[in-house]
């Protein structure tokens, strides 16, 4: 199937690694420019490079999303590589501010800059860029939310909240751009097989072969656990101008882990 | 993107009109061999033929899910399938109606209509899947399944369980390799909804407008959504080849919602 991207513009954030990385790496498979958004030049870079030797186009912007001056910066990046914007934009930047700690000793700053790194950097950017997309009757902003959005654990609570606080955004989103071509959709990822939860699971002596029964409270899904291009996957599939009836939408790709019915 | 579905058999319920048909032409067009089934036999053959002669390999199971044997005839004309899309379904009378319309009769024959025609054919060919460690249920159920309207309960309710059981379902199933995810259509223009928006001309004053104008205003008014056009079946069958295929294999017990914005909760 044409998913019919060539041509679009996508700008992924937090993509140097992980679900990011391979979001934008499937994205110019199917023909989008991509910028590879990151803090870190030299990873960013190895991802571009990567997209390009596959024979893809790829910039780069970096700059911490968490901030208004590393927001700013990015803009600025991706505005001197595409004066008009991203046609696409996926908010993939986020994470907990803090390492895991007992929930009464999570510290106010830990919870406004979680909301920061997750919420308020997707937020400066749709600001950003979202004119320009309805200007041109077409776009699609796609967030990344989480599996703990839904169904939060014990740990990480200032994550989780962000988390559905990015879900709500975003239905809100989507109903501030009734009829103007830009959709607004949420992809909330279960348990995923990214460096950085390979780096948690060594150092509880665990391995990808995560069950319900390795102490996280039986939240693992039918599926134990999924890989960054599983989510990817699910990303372009919205992003493409096929999915234009699809808004207000949370797609969940988590393996069942979210026992509930949405 | 080569979505990975080529070789695999997909039987697709309630493929004579509408969205089934839809589906099933996606289906084919990504390789599938498709399998198409209805009640009367001549619509579904003319569906079939439109596959074959875009190319497309298929048979047809013709059959009443509704009760046991209609259900095991058209199990034993679909042989082997990977792909169960259980679309067959809608009202007993129509959705427009009231709750004093709907007689008790009318609450159980759309039950039976729904549930019982995807539980009849889950039972029937998921011990296959299991067998061949691979297979994909994908149940059509509705927006009205998590927004009920004040109109055709007996529906909503049905295609609310619809969505329940596959939540079930998918933990019944676990890591075997066989996912069951359900799919939330809001309005889309099947020959129903054509015919429907044709009787609303009059009574709105809605003679002069052009299709786009009609359904923009529809979408205005009648049933809010966001996108300004009613959907079409291939946005359906876009999502229904996307949960199909082997990429998706991560996706399991979700309800996916194309409907243009119509259910305004969060999910």
């Amino acid at each position: 199937m044409d998913l019919r991207l060539t041509g679009k513009r996508a700008l992924v954030t937090g993509s140097s690694s992980g679900i990011g990385a391979a979001a934008a790496r499937m994205l110019a498979e199917e023909g989008c420019a991509v910028v590879v958004h990151g803090r870190d030049p030299a990873r960013a870079e190895t991802v571009a490079a990567g997209i390009r030797e596959a024979g893809g186009t790829a910039h780069v912007a970096l700059g911490d999303l968490a901030t208004p001056d590393g927001a700013d910066a990015v803009i600025a990046a991706v505005r001197a590589i595409w004066p008009d914007g991203p046609d696409i934009l996926v908010n993939n930047a986020g994470g907990s501010a803090a390492s895991p700690q007992a929930w009464e000793e999570i510290a106010d700053e830990t919870w406004l800059a979680s909301y920061q790194k997750n919420v308020v950097a997707a937020v400066r950017l749709i600001r950003a860029f979202l004119p320009a997309m309805k200007a041109r009757g077409w776009g699609r902003l796609i967030q990344v939310g989480s599996a703990s959005g839904a169904q939060p654990v014990p740990v990480l609570p200032d994550y989780a909240a962000a988390k559905a606080a990015i879900n709500n955004m975003s239905v809100a989103l989507a109903r501030t751009l009734a009829g103007s071509g830009v959709t607004a959709n949420t992809v909330s990822p279960g348990r995923t097989l990214t460096p950085a939860v390979e780096r948690a699971f060594a150092g509880r002596g665990a391995n990808a072969a995560w069950s319900a029964d390795q102490g996280d409270g039986g939240s693992a899904g039918a599926v134990a656990i999924g890989t960054p291009e599983d989510i990817a996957f699910a990303i372009c599939t919205i992003a493409s101008p096929r999915s234009g009836f699809v808004t207000g939408a949370n797609i969940r790709v988590d393996g069942g882990q979210v026992k509930g019915v949405n | 993107m080569d979505l990975g579905l080529t070789g695999k058999r997909a039987l697709v319920t309630g493929s004579s009109s509408g969205i089934g048909a839809g589906i099933a032409r996606m289906l084919a067009a990504e390789g599938c061999a498709v399998v198409v089934h209805g009640r009367d036999a001549a619509r579904a053959e003319a569906v079939a033929r439109s596959i074959r002669d875009a190319g497309g390999e298929v048979d047809c199971a013709i059959g009443d899910l509704a009760g046991d044997a209609g259900a095991d005839a058209v199990a034993a004309r679909a042989g082997a399938i990977d792909v169960l899309v259980n679309n067959a379904g809608g009202a007993a009378g129509t959705s427009a109606q009231s709750w004093a319309q709907v007689e008790l009769a009318a609450w159980i024959e759309t039950y039976q209509g729904n549930v019982g025609s995807a539980a009849r054919m889950i039972q029937r060919l998921l011990p296959g899947m299991r067998q061949r460690g691979w297979g994909r249920i994908i149940n059509i159920a509705s927006a009205a399944a998590t927004q009920p309207i004040a109109f055709g309960p007996d529906y909503g309710a049905a295609k609310a369980a619809v969505i329940n059981l596959t939540s079930s379902l998918a933990k019944a199933l676990g890591p075997c390799g066989v996912t069951a995810n359900s799919v939330s259509p809001g309005i889309i223009l099947t020959p129903a909804v054509e015919r429907w928006l044709d009787g609303l001309r009059e009574p709105m004053g809605w003679q002069g407008l052009d299709q786009a104008a009609l359904e923009r205003k529809v979408t205005e008014t009648m049933v809010p959504t966001l996108v300004g056009r009613i959907g079409r079946v291939e946005d359906i069958g876009h999502a229904v080849c996307m949960v199909a295929s082997p990429a998706s294999g991560y996706m399991t017990g979700a309800n996916i919602r194309i409907d243009g914005g119509q259910v305004q909760s969060i999910n």
